[in-house]
């Protein structure tokens, strides 16, 4: 089976409720796509008969508009705020995915914390070990050499030195990024 | 997208203009590729289907390769690598993405949507293709027509910025165009960036034989250049590694204008030039002739847009979601549906510094107001990555550039030989409502305000002298066209003076200056750019007041006053703005309510309307002290944070108004709505840390990309939730550096004793330094960065300290090299960095106040409900 699937015989209930984090203020990189995206997602979840819930920090969207979702937040994105909403609403479940890295690294921190546990609110969409493939460089490659697709050469380096090394081995011209 | 099931599908490829090293985000971006082979797309096809299954991903997933370029351009050096397969894979995003939202505008496949719905375990199989309505969401789009999005940069506001492109985005936002040849959706794409006047035919001055070739926002207009300079594809793409095929393409189109520039304009060449996507003002330019001219030609010859809708399955079924581009063919397949009344909503085009989401939001609204109101919205934009150009959010869209000459086209084309339907300019910001002249001069009906109303409340002239007749105060100031006139002008109104260029709006090179050397200053460079005339107004030193308001030509409704943090000075969309105000007099509040109502009504507004006013007591002892600043005949972007804070729909209010309407008839009346029993913050949020080279201070020019809101029922708590929503909170026992100017060191002092008072440890530089051991407080003295370490720029960069405060010297940046160091380390490490005691006295007042803030549904704050 591959890595991250579900069993295809596990039962999957329908949420009654649904927890919608969107992405907070734009900026370069996390603009109104996000917006656009959290708007559908509400839509789809009324469609479903699915109480949304969301939590955004920008006034200025479309998606903390009234009749969007079923309650609206305008709040700081934090893990205590979202804490904070989650023991008060109780969702069965959180949808990460559709508020850009800024709701999926909350999804995240709120999972690391112990809080969706605590509460028993399941994660959508993506399971946090596919998250966790896909967004750590280190276990996306060696995914790809597993499955026999090619990546670009790469070192993950934290000192000056091993910088150098690394580039003896790839060659310039080079990508950096942090890991 | 992948479900439940393993039913995986390919929603869309799209290809990179810019090789390898430029980030997608700021790369132009072509779909369906145009360079890849069938074997190529296969191959790449069935890698992403192997990736996502192994991931396991439920839902939608964005894959992104390097693929070999062609042999005869680059040579390949991947061939060590143990597959031997001519691709790279670079990355994944488990979610749905910017790539996504473009892949779901470009084919009609709405993709958060199944996405979300995939999250909640139904399959593919099981969810409707909300545009055909028969198929559902297991089939792959398929495209009959070509997309061109490219990236709209700031560089237009941040003239210094480091203008390279690599693997950092610098894009604030983005533009879509449609056509069915690549030539003609990249034309559109360049006509609706609405960067400056800059069109195809746009050249710099400093390219002379070799324009650049490397990344830059220009690189396109760079290769344009080149081929006309006689430089072939093949060169070209050896030296920027752009595949030859488009630089093919682009040859295309300088070919056109060669012929344009030498051949007679006859109908077969003018429909040739069309096809390509030569606006007409390019033709004109080109031909010799004046843009009204090649219209006007058109129209004889009958050279007209046919549009196409975008169905995603290339025509296999009907569909029913009208969304629609143009195109230089036969079978116009949006006919105008003349039994309904019919509105058009001018969209705002792409998200820039100075017109953001907010008016975005304002065009969802009027749709969706349009619609309750039984009046079939028709909505323009150009924007790929928005709520409004979704496929369900208007009755018809019209994916096209927001320039006169695309939405003359639609509007003839939804007359259907008789009367256009009115357009609604006041939402979509600048973008529409520059649309207003160009549209009352070709008769076409207006919506709202009318060309008139909006023409007198830009043009400084006539707006003085409404004033003036209302006995309504403004700073005082006048036009100046030479040095000697500027000194005459400032001297007679005593500085501080603010000085603007007269024909920019939004805050753009604005600045203020203190003394004669600064004036001779602005006024050189100001010439040099070109600018005719300078304004140059009295600075009066208060707090800044906005107000929103909706007129229906006999009553006017102020939904709320915003009162701002910061002084004048601060561009309003940088300020943190309070509603409701804090420190307003009731004289100042009924004064403003009083000058908004008479001036509404005296321009003849009909819809919305917004005013900044600043109160300077000083500046007027015999009465309320409140002045006029700016006056915008428009929805401002204000509009969302107002209509959700005080629950007054605004946007429907203004439409139902242009539909006949009065504010009666909806159940509100004039003057200023009840206060509501709670305190909402709005705070800027900056982008400074992408932007190598900008500085970060606060001044007449804004910077902000974004806004949060903090919301609560005390002040204190308001400020601190804003606070931390944008990344500017202060913890106590943060240890704060100060660099301060020297005329803003005694007003500081409060400062300086609170952030003692809360257990800040404090650090600055000498002149300061000196100023707080004056005070009998101890502090770490830091040296300047020339002179040895640990200097200013180390306790930044060493994490010493928290935050920074730090104030610039006459209101300017430049003068002090130091001071840009220390704002760009600051923002580099992601630490708060205040430029304005104002906020910065903001932020220390609500780390002293208690430490509790509630979390609410917006709406039992409005209903004054505590937790």
């Amino acid at each position: 089976m591959p890595a991250g699937s579900s069993p295809a015989s596990a039962p999957f209930e329908k949420p009654r409720s649904v927890l919608i984090i969107g992405s907070g203020p734009i900026v370069i990189g996390q603009a109104a796509e996000f917006d656009y995206a959290g708007t559908q997602a509400c839509k789809a979840m009324r469609e479903e008969g699915i109480r949304s819930i969301l939590v955004n920090s920008n006034p200025a969207t479309i998606m903390t508009d009234e009749g969007v979702a079923d309650v609206t937040y305008i709040e700081p994105l934090t893990v205590d705020v979202v804490e904070r909403i989650i023991a008060r609403e109780r969702p069965d479940a959180l949808l990460p995915t559709l508020g850009g890295q800024t709701g999926l690294n909350l999804a995240m921190e709120l999972a690391e914390a112990g809080i969706l546990d605590k509460y028993n609110v399941r994660m959508l969409g993506s399971t946090i070990r596919t998250i966790k493939l896909a967004e750590d460089r280190q276990l996306f490659r060696d995914l790809l050499t597993e499955i026999g697709e090619p990546t670009p050469k790469s070192a993950i380096v934290e000192t000056f030195e091993d910088a150098q090394a690394a580039l003896d081995e790839i060659g310039l011209p080079a990508v950096i990024r942090p890991a | 997208m992948r479900d439940a099931n393993d039913t995986c599908i390919i929603i869309c490829n799209m290809e990179n203009l810019d090789p390898m090293g430029v980030h997608t985000g700021d790369s132009i971006v072509v779909a369906p590729s145009q360079t890849l082979s069938d074997r190529d797309h296969q191959m790449l096809r069935n890698s992403a289907l192997k990736i996502i299954r192994a991931l396991g991903i439920e839902g939608g997933c964005n894959v992104q390769f390097a693929l070999a370029p062609r042999p005869d351009v680059v040579a390949w050096d991947g061939s060590d690598d143990a597959t031997c397969l001519p691709y790279h894979v670079i990355e994944v995003n488990p979610r749905v993405s910017r790539s996504s939202a473009l892949a779901s505008k470009a084919t009609g496949y709405p993709i958060a949507r199944v996405a979300a719905k995939i999250a909640i375990g139904k399959s593919l199989h099981e969810i409707q293709n909300s545009v055909t309505e028969r198929t559902t969401a297991a089939f792959e789009p398929a495209l009959d027509y070509t997309v061109v999005k490219i990236p709209r940069w700031p560089f237009d506001k941040f003239a210094a910025g480091d203008r390279h492109l690599g693997t950092q985005m610098k894009a604030t936002g983005e533009v879509m165009a449609i056509d069915r040849t690549f030539e003609g959706a990249l034309q559109k794409a360049i006509r609706s960036l609405e960067f400056g006047q800059r069109s195809i035919l746009w050249e710099s001055p400093d390219w002379g034989d070799h324009p650049p070739l490397d990344a830059t926002d220009e690189r396109i207009w760079a290769l344009i250049a080149s081929l006309r300079r006689g430089r072939t594809p093949m060169e070209i793409a050896h030296d920027c590694g752009v595949d030859p095929w488009f630089l093919e393409r682009f040859a295309r189109i300088v070919a056109m204008e060669r012929r344009l520039l030498a051949e007679d304009l006859t109908p077969t060449l003018l429909c040739a030039a069309k096809r390509l996507g030569f606006a007409d003002r390019d033709i004109a330019t080109l031909a010799d002739r004046l843009p009204e001219q090649v219209r006007a030609l058109r129209d004889e010859w009958g050279i007209r847009p046919a549009y196409k809708m975008v169905d995603t399955c290339a025509a296999e079924f009907d569909a029913v979601t009208p969304y629609f581009y143009s195109t230089y063919e036969e079978e116009n397949e949006a006919l105008p549906n003349l039994d309904r009344e019919r509105m058009l909503v001018v969209g705002s085009g792409p998200i820039r510094i100075g017109q953001g989401i907010e008016f975005d939001y304002c065009s969802v609204r009027a749709a969706r107001a349009l619609q309750d109101a039984g009046v079939m919205s028709i909505l323009a934009n150009s924007n790929p990555e928005t709520a409004s150009t979704d496929f369900d959010t208007s009755d018809r869209l019209y994916f096209e550039p927001l320039d006169e000459e695309s939405v003359r086209d639609l509007l003839e084309n939804e007359a259907g030989g008789g009367e256009a339907p009115p357009s609604i300019v006041q939402f979509g910001g600048q973008t529409a409502v520059n649309m207003a002249g160009p549209l009352h001069a070709a008769a076409l009906p207006i919506a709202g305000s009318s060309a008139d109303t909006i023409d007198l409340a830009e043009d400084r002239g006539r707006f003085e002298a409404i004033l003036s007749s209302l006995d309504i105060p403004q700073p005082p100031g006048a036009g100046v066209r030479t040095l000697e006139d500027a000194f005459t002008t400032a001297a007679a109104i005593r500085y501080p003076v603010l000085v603007r260029p007269s024909y920019v709006l939004g805050g753009r090179a604005m600045e203020v200056v203190h003394d004669e050397s600064e004036l001779r200053r602005y006024f050189g460079a100001a010439l040099a750019e070109g600018t005719g005339a300078v304004l140059i107004d009295k600075y009066l030193d208060g707090p800044e007041v906005e107000v929103d308001a909706i007129c229906d030509g006999n009553a006017v409704l102020i939904p709320g006053i915003m009162e701002h943090i910061e002084r004048a000075g601060v561009h309003s969309g940088d300020s943190m703005a309070v509603y409701p105000p804090q420190r307003l007099t009731a004289e100042q509040r009924d004064a403003i309510i009083d000058y908004t109502t008479r001036m509404a009504l005296a321009l003849g507004v009909r819809g919305l309307m917004n005013v900044q006013f600043v109160i300077a007591p000083s500046a007027q002892p015999d009465g309320p002290g409140v002045f006029v600043i700016e006056v915008n005949p428009r929805s401002s972007r204000t509009v969302p944070f107002l209509s959700k804070v005080t629950g007054v729909p605004m946007v429907q209010l203004a439409v139902n108004i242009m539909l006949g309407k009065s504010l009666k008839d909806q159940g509100y009346e004039g003057g200023l709505w009840p206060e509501r029993d709670l305190v909402a913050v709005k705070a800027p949020v900056f982008s400074m840390a992408k932007l190598i080279g900008v500085d970060t201070f606060l001044g007449p020019e804004m910077k902000s990309t974004g806004e949060v809101m903090g919301i609560d029922h005390t002040f204190d708590a308001a400020v601190r939730k804003a606070m931390i929503a944008s990344d500017l909170e202060v913890r106590p026992g943060t240890p704060v550096l100060l660099s301060l100017a020297r005329q803003t060191k005694d007003e500081a002092t409060p400062l300086v004793h609170l952030l003692h008072a809360a257990g800040c440890p404090l650090y600055a530089t000498e002149g300061t330094a000196a100023m707080i051991r004056g005070l009998g407080i101890p502090v770490t003295e830091v040296t300047k960065i020339l002179e040895g370490h640990p200097n200013v720029v180390d306790v930044i960069r060493d994490g010493s300290v928290g935050a920074v405060i730090n104030t610039i010297e006459g209101g300017r940046a430049e003068v002090r090299r130091d001071g840009f160091h220390i704002r760009r380390n600051a923002t580099e490490m992601r630490i708060p960095c205040f430029t304005s005691l104002d906020t910065a006295r903001a932020a220390i007042e609500a780390l002293a106040a208690p430490d509790d803030y509630s979390v609410q549904p917006l709406i039992e704050y409005r209903d004054g409900m505590t937790s």
